[in-house]
């Protein structure tokens, strides 16, 4: 089995450029990636575009204008997940000894959609009967206050510490400061989340990855993915406990040992706070601390920059935005650039392994459609 | 497939909140409110609750009742009957 690493990343700001395409967005991310990685776009021997809400063959369309030379390109979707499955995929190939250079990357452009929240599909009955996303996850809140005394000024600390990280990320061009009590006074979206709860809808953006079994050439260090695993919802009946994030915990088991190891081996964490409440379902879910503990992990700064293990060092959804193609793979340049010591000043100290985390998609009957965790290091 | 254990079961009428919430979806809809509700034989049944002066609780008894979706499509609702749970235990 050939070692795949992660040898050039690349990112566009994430904000709002109606201007722009969806494609510019992705060949800006792809042009930096290569550069990083001191490799030329005709030595990449295929593409693995994820993409949720744009049309057909969005790394195509992204690629023709680069003049690609026919290479490989493959789409993949799952939902919010895209750009996390795209990578898995890719890694696939690269393993067995398909390809030795691939390029990954993943775009979204909100911008072009409208606003309001992601549009999930009608036919679902759910769907039919009022669900947005924001009001599963208010309900899965106002469940978890009720269970474990959580309380609102917690839930909005989450958007507050985010948004703090996010601040020292440049490409959060969405981002700006934001106090306990802002969040708490932004417009009820779905009792008890508000406004600065939850991740901006209409934010655009792409990032991008080159992987390689061949030595690396950039000037920094390669990065090792050490597990990969994607995963799918599973049907559940009778009385589903709505505080339990099941699919991440059971993508989250596989990804620790598939690398050996745990979550104590942690240095920081790129998980999917879409809403304030997700972040801390997902505590719990990747084992950073026990079941109702996840405001008291909070509280203690542990997962803020400066503590035991950051959540979200670049801002996570809330304050960059959540372009979801690109979402799984800006975690990945997130992480990458934290373990290589060059994440400027929101660089976690002496950071050694990475996890990343994204769930993908509205679905009735599941927790999520799809989740993705990865695991890196150096 | 492992689906022995999905079959139809007749619901009562009275169910309990699990969980709700109040969705505020635009300056110019009205709230709405969301519920899941569970009934003997633990089934958790998701639906749309209808708004009354009783803010919804998690435990309130609800009554489903005859509903019409937005567009048209006959369907239910959750109706609270002003019982909570510790009247009802």
């Amino acid at each position: 089995m050939s070692h795949a690493r992660i040898v050039g990343v690349g990112i566009s700001d994430f904000g709002r450029f109606p201007s722009l395409s969806e494609e510019a967005l992705a060949q800006f991310a792809i042009t930096a990636a290569l550069k990083d990685a001191d490799i030329e776009l005709s030595e990449v021997e295929a593409f693995y575009c994820g993409n949720a809400l744009g049309s057909y063959l969005p790394g195509q369309r992204t690629l023709r204008e680069m003049h690609t030379k026919g290479q490989a390109v493959f789409n993949l979707e799952n939902a919010c997940a895209s750009g996390a499955t795209a990578l898995h995929v890719a890694l696939q190939a690269l393993r067995c000894g398909q390809y030795h250079t691939v390029v990954v990357f993943g775009m979204d452009q909100l911008s072009a959609q409208g606003g309001g929240p992601l549009q999930l599909n009608q036919k679902d009955w759910n769907i039919r009967r009022g669900m947005i996303m924001p009001a599963l996850y208010a309900m899965r809140a106002i469940r978890y206050m009720d269970e474990h005394g959580l309380t609102r000024e917690s839930l909005a600390d989450v958007a507050v510490k985010n948004r703090r990280h996010g601040l020292l990320n440049p490409m959060a061009t969405f981002c700006k400061p934001t106090t306990r009590e802002e969040v708490l006074a932004s417009r009820m979206v779905a009792e008890p989340l508000t406004l600065l709860q939850c991740c901006p809808a209409v934010v655009d953006g792409a990032a991008a990855l080159v992987l390689s079994t061949r030595a690396s050439r950039s000037s920094a260090a390669p990065v090792r993915i050490r597990a990969s695993v994607v995963q799918s919802g599973i049907f559940e009946t009778g009385l589903v406990d709505m505080t339990e994030a099941e699919i991440t915990s059971r993508t989250a088991k596989l990804a620790y040992e598939q690398a050996g190891l745990g979550p104590e081996d942690l240095d920081l964490v790129e998980l999917h706070d879409a809403f304030t409440i997700s972040e801390l379902l997902y505590y719990e879910a990747l084992g950073l601390c026990e079941r109702g503990g996840a405001a008291a992990l909070l509280a203690s700064g542990a997962t803020s920059l400066g503590g035991r293990v950051p959540v979200n060092p670049s801002g996570g959804l809330i304050a960059k935005g959540h372009p979801p193609g690109a979402t799984g793979v800006a975690q990945i340049v997130e992480i990458c650039e934290q373990l290589q010591g060059r994440a400027g000043q929101r660089q976690v100290a002496g950071a050694r392994v990475g996890l990343s985390q994204v769930t993908g998609g509205g679905m009735w009957g599941v927790d999520h459609a799809a989740c993705s965790i990865h695991l890196l290091s150096l | 497939m492992e689906n022995d254990d999905i079959k139809d079961v007749l619901l009562g009428p009275l169910g309990q909140i699990y969980s709700y919430t109040i969705v505020s979806a635009g300056k110019d809809v009205a709230p709405y409110a969301l519920a899941m509700v569970d009934f003997e034989p633990g089934v958790r049944v998701f639906g749309p609750l209808i708004l009354q002066q009783d803010r919804p609780a998690i435990g309130a008894q609800v009554r489903v009742v005859p509903h019409v979706l937005a567009d048209g499509t006959p369907d239910y609702a959750f109706q609270m009957t002003g019982v909570d749970r510790g009247e009802a235990a």
